[in-house]
């Protein structure tokens, strides 16, 4: 029996992104439906998850455990071995877990999904962002 | 009573749940057509993020 592929990886949600989600925002559903159909994946630091249940104080705890579960999600943790990359991404975002989020993303050659470009102004032009408002 | 032999509320019903399949097929979509055009601008500056990404693993002093 042969392995199946791996999921190719689309994006990294920030800890907004997984805020929205509980929020049952229409965006984030939507991109990780289209994600789920390509046979991908949506990265997601587990400092933004832990962030993200946090700032919802953990009152839509299903809605989380919704989106850990999701085929098309999957939680990474920081590499041990990269923390000179994050503290560098770190001193640019102003924030850890959005550090992971931008490190994640530029390390996998994709964009993060936030709903505030502007904490990522400072890393790569800014350019590997893409923001969502519903 | 008259047991409701109408069909309008199924209609509707089935009206309301063909529309909102519809649109979420059009969002996903949507969501398609970004991801491919995100793809392909960022493989235009892939040697510039790949710089960009050799001086983060430097640290934060190569960064000052």
């Amino acid at each position: 029996m042969t392995e199946p592929s791996p999921r190719t990886v689309a994006i990294v949600l920030d800890t907004t992104a997984v805020t929205a989600w509980v929020r049952e925002s229409l965006a984030v559903g939507e991109l990780l439906a289209e994600i789920n159909d390509a046979y991908g994946v949506a990265l997601i630091p587990l400092a933004c998850l832990v962030e993200a249940a946090h700032r919802t104080a953990l009152l839509e705890q299903a809605r989380l455990e919704l989106l850990v579960a999701h085929p098309a999600t999957m939680i990474v943790s920081d590499n041990p071995d990269e923390w000179p990359a994050l503290a560098a991404t770190r001193n640019l975002v102003d924030r850890a877990d959005l550090a992971s989020a931008a490190w994640l993303a530029i390390d996998c050659g994709v964009d993060v999904m936030t709903r505030d470009a502007r904490w990522y102004s400072s890393v790569n032009g800014g350019r590997d962002v893409l923001e969502f408002d519903d | 009573m008259e047991p409701d032999t109408s069909v309008e509320q199924q209609d509707d019903q089935f009206w309301d749940e063909q529309s909102q399949l519809t649109l979420r097929r059009s969002g996903v979509a949507r969501w398609r057509r970004v991801l491919a055009e995100r793809a392909e601008a960022r493989e235009g500056r892939s040697a510039e993020t790949a710089a960009f990404r050799e001086r983060l693993r430097l640290g934060p002093a190569a960064q000052a």
